[in-house]
């Protein structure tokens, strides 16, 4: 029995519906945004127009971008999204310790299979499609975020706005391994641009660990970030055990999506009243309410409420908009406790149903 | 630091205790335990420990510049 479920999965994985999770990778084919699209961008963010993946700004001195979900792919692949990310403000000088680039966090969890800080330390191989505006020089990283060790490697756009597949192979690292735990162990990113805390050392060299922080970044063209109106679309991220690429692993939907949930869940109203939720009050300030899970979050989260809650009892209710945080969160828990001290006139140690009014939306955040 | 933090406040929680912290970040208000795993909270960590930017305490009136 085992045997013939591994065929199964075996034929599926050459190029169908492949659930054996070889990508170390989240929602590499960017199908899932929960957040949607955002603009006038100016610092780090996570997860607008594809979950998972970010933009990691720093040291900048005037560059903006915007980030959003496109059906812009590459022909033939298979793919229906792509993410693109445009400069709306040009970077004219990046500080030495500038950072401008592109990628996903990954969670000890996993990274396993890789073996690393052993002699088995197992090579990986990343793929990804890339179609830029400018053309110029990049780097892809991956980075230890436990020893703060590197390994980059360049690749060239030398056609504007035109699909164009990344592969790089990298050698398992047998000095530094990882935490296997829910922390960020390793990134994998693409450079866009670097200050001279990243670059001075001149180009990558390309296949060693090391921990020169200068090596990261050098070479770059910065051309993305320095052209105003200037696209970056990507897709098909793939990091996997080996060294030759595999066909891009399509989880179905309803997977990929349990799997971003670990990391952001929403409770949007704005498509139905969906958001309804049993509490119990404190005081004559405070209600605590249990929000039921789509996945346990991989930790506590950060909680953020947009629009208002309301809270009934009996006949009478009242209203909060603010002052939201988490009351106990419980690891591998389908449930969240909330709070919410900002509601006026409750009376206390009574049952009260805590529901969303209007559009009213519930965010929980458990990003690394 | 790689969040825009604006303000922090502790909010307390139903036994009188600090659970999360308030801040603004990027204009949109967010609620933060005060967990290690939470990356946020690191955040706000680093935040705290930069001269000058402070954590304030409603409950007691007055600023905190350490948040333990």
């Amino acid at each position: 029995m085992g045997g013939i479920t591994r065929g199964i999965a075996n034929r599926l994985g050459a190029g169908g519906v492949g659930a054996n999770f070889r990508n170390i990778l989240i929602n590499g084919d960017m199908s899932v945004d929960q957040r949607g699209s955002a603009t006038g961008l100016t610092s780090d963010t996570i997860g607008n127009g594809a979950d998972r993946f970010y933009v990691r700004v720093n040291d900048r001195n005037n560059f903006a971008f915007s980030m959003e979900n496109s059906t812009d792919v590459p022909s033939g692949e298979g793919f229906s999204n792509s993410h693109k990310i445009t400069t709306t403000t040009a970077e004219t000088s990046l500080g030495s310790a500038g950072i401008l680039r592109y990628g996903q966090r990954i969670e000890g969890n996993m990274l396993k299979g890789l073996k690393y800080g052993t002699t088995n330390a197992q090579k990986v191989v990343v793929q990804f499609w890339v179609k830029c505006s400018v053309t110029g020089t990049f780097v892809f990283e991956l980075w230890n975020r436990k020893s703060s060790w590197y390994n980059s490697k360049s690749f060239t756009i030398d056609s504007a706005n035109t699909w164009q597949k990344i592969i790089k192979t990298f050698d398992g690292d047998t000095v530094n391994d990882f935490n296997i735990d829910t922390s960020v162990q390793l990134e994998a990113n693409v450079w866009w641009a670097a200050g001279t805390s990243f670059s001075s050392s001149g180009t990558v060299t390309g296949g060693d660990w090391n921990s020169d922080a200068t090596k990261r970044a050098g070479g770059l063209s910065n051309a993305f970030t320095t052209t105003l109106n200037a696209t970056f679309f990507t897709t098909g991220w793939q990091l996997e055990v080996g060294t030759s690429t595999s066909a891009f692993e399509r989880l179905p939907i309803d997977v990929n999506l349990r799997r971003c949930q670990r990391y952001y869940q929403r409770v949007d109203d704005a498509s139905g009243a969906c958001g309804q939720y049993a509490g119990r009050s404190f005081g004559t300030t405070q209600i605590t309410f249990g929000v039921p899970l789509s996945t346990p979050l991989r930790a506590s989260p950060s909680v953020s409420l947009t629009g208002s809650l309301r809270a009934f009892h009996g006949s009478g209710y009242n209203d909060t908009s603010g002052s939201m945080g988490v009351s106990h969160w419980q690891k591998d828990s389908s449930i969240v406790s909330l709070e919410s001290t900002g509601f006026s006139s409750i009376v206390d140690n009574r049952i009260y149903n805590v529901c969303h009014i209007n559009s009213t939306i519930l965010e929980m955040s458990s990003e690394i | 630091m790689t969040i825009n933090i604006t303000s922090a406040k502790y909010l307390y929680g139903e036994e009188g205790t600090k659970k999360n912290v308030e801040i603004v970040v990027d204009g949109k208000t967010w609620g933060v335990p005060m967990d290690n795993n939470n990356s946020d909270y690191k955040e706000i960590l680093e935040w705290a420990a930069i001269e000058g930017n402070n954590i304030t305490d409603p409950e007691l009136s007055k600023t905190c510049i350490n948040i333990d």
